[in-house]
């Protein structure tokens, strides 16, 4: 068991089989450096739970293939991305620290995955940006580039 | 006042410079507590050891390009640094973005998209299904402008509806005033056209499409001299049966020429092109293949398509001999007819140092290999 603690001082037993999916953490455990308890200062405790429930359930992907559970590891993806924006990003944050291909790669799809076909409106709206262009500025872009700012396919709905 | 040249250092700061930007790197800060070293000071270097293991070459970067933006953060952190007690304040530009936790964009009123390291953010940005929707990006607010420009773009152009000769047109016009805007972008992950209706007329379209593929192939593959191994999927394309490839790099071990050819007659790939359409100048297909052989002799590892080794046997039976290679690895994946061996034994001959040969039968009968 390999022992882990959050930013707010909490501690998560993990097995060392899940754990190690962690490229940072499987360098740190062959180096003979995660004897006592590993501390992530990067990440609280509510980020770091998400992140152990991704590595427990992702123990042993090869054996999943085998045995057919791959539908099941397919929907426990789509019900963990299942989160808000800042979570996700906690995550994603989190993952590119611990160096976690898979999670990342899986947390940055759900990402795009929201803002496709979004309207620039639908966009702006979800990841609470401030515009600070001019009208003016915003309508040279536009002028620019019309095709990227039209279609059938545009959604300006918010989600 | 003297003037001392560049900057290189400054409170315990080592600054480089290149073109480019500047590197900060502060090393040299952590020798701080040098005079009286405690168990706790122990640890802080035990962490900072591991960290930098695991992140060798991390600093910061600040480009050269100008942004006047600077957000300021008071108090963001206070009292965390025992030591000094002092508030600490953090500062951000769009050049460079410090680590600072969840509850500064909160305090800011930023975006938390915006917030991401731009690394992050470029790599989900590439996972827009289109150019299109990365361009619009642009016009998100003043930091998003440019961003777009950094994106490995996958450019896929789907064509709209199967309709008239007037929307073909239309859909063509579209992807070239698509590509001109842009000619700007740093990284083409992929390009890829579908034209539903192939018309003499957009001869000259169709060429420059090629054009542009074929220029980013061969910067692919003239700009890396140390390319070690290469993978062609399905290169498709009815101007396959003209076009070269060309490897400069020595050090190539592994070549795969992905086929398709058995499972899905539909599924074109190079090698099958050029057999279809090189039907009455089969000559020339010959000629191609032998100089692609000779270039790969010093390649290890070599999978084959079926089209190949039934070349191979047809110039086998001429008197042909493959030329003598390192082949140590060689795959072949598609089931093997009769006629095929006269091409197998062939570079058989001529592979000495073969190791390993694999064959391997589609129909889901097991894989045969033998040493």
């Amino acid at each position: 068991m390999v022992k882990l603690k959050s930013n707010d001082d909490k501690e998560f037993e993990v097995e060392e089989a899940a754990v190690i999916q962690s490229e940072m953490i499987k360098n740190m455990i062959e180096d003979g450096c995660a004897t006592s308890v590993i501390p992530l200062p990067n990440i609280d405790s509510k980020t770091l739970i998400k992140v152990i429930e991704y590595l427990n359930k992702h123990i042993n992907m090869g054996k999943a293939a085998e045995t057919g559970e791959e539908d099941d590891l397919k929907e426990f993806d789509e019900q963990f991305v299942n989160m808000g924006w800042e979570e996700l990003f906690d995550v994603i944050m989190a993952a590119n620290y611990l160096n976690i291909h898979e999670l990342m790669e899986l947390c940055c799809q759900s990402a795009a995955d929201r803002l496709k076909n979004k309207s620039v409106r639908a966009v702006r709206e979800m990841l609470k940006i401030t515009n600070d262009l001019t009208e003016e500025e915003e309508q040279e872009i536009i002028n620019d580039a019309p095709w990227a700012f039209e279609g059938p396919e545009i959604d300006d709905t918010v989600n | 006042m003297k003037d001392l040249g560049d900057l290189n250092f400054f409170l315990g700061i080592e600054v480089a410079r290149s073109e480019e930007g500047i590197v900060l790197n502060q090393k040299k800060v952590l020798s701080q507590y040098m005079h009286s070293p405690k168990t706790s000071h122990m640890e802080v270097a035990l962490r900072v050891v591991r960290y930098i293991k695991s992140n060798p070459g991390l600093g910061l970067f600040m480009l050269a390009e100008a942004s006047n933006k600077l957000t300021a953060y008071c108090d963001s952190d206070w009292g965390s640094c025992l030591q000094t007690k002092r508030s600490v304040a953090g500062i951000h530009n769009s050049n460079f973005t410090l680590h600072r936790s969840s509850i500064n964009y909160i305090m800011a009123g930023g975006d938390p998209l915006s917030d991401l390291p731009r690394s992050i953010l470029l790599y989900i940005l590439s996972m827009l299904p289109n150019g299109k929707q990365v361009v619009r990006t642009s016009v998100l607010s003043r930091r998003w402008r440019f961003l777009w420009n950094s994106v490995p773009l996958s450019l896929n152009f789907e064509f709209p509806n199967r309709g008239s000769i007037e929307s073909t047109l239309d859909y063509v016009t579209s992807i070239h005033r698509e590509l001109y805007y842009l000619r700007s972008c740093e990284k083409i992950r992929k390009f890829r056209v579908l034209l539903y209706r192939y018309d003499e007329r957009y001869a000259k379209d169709v060429d420059l499409w090629k054009n542009l593929t074929e220029e980013v192939l061969e910067k692919v593959l003239s700009g890396c001299p140390n390319l070690e191994c290469l993978e062609l999927d399905t290169i498709r394309g009815r101007w396959q049966s003209s076009w070269r490839l060309e490897i400069s790099s020595v050090k190539l071990r592994k070549l795969i020429i992905q086929d398709d050819y058995v499972q899905n007659p539909d599924f074109c790939p190079s090698f099958k092109f050029l057999f279809r359409h090189g039907e009455h100048n089969l000559d020339k297909e010959f000629i191609y293949l032998k100089g692609l052989l000779h270039s790969v002799a010093h390649v290890k590892n070599l999978e084959l398509s079926p089209w190949c080794i039934q070349c191979m046997s047809t110039l086998a039976l001429e008197g042909w001999q493959s030329p003598p290679s390192s082949w140590k690895f060689l795959k072949r994946n598609t089931h093997v007819e009769q006629l095929d061996f006269p091409g197998i034994y062939s570079f058989l001959q001529s592979s000495s140092d073969l190791e390993t040969l694999v064959i391997e039968w589609n129909n889901s009968t097991p894989t045969v290999s033998f040493l």
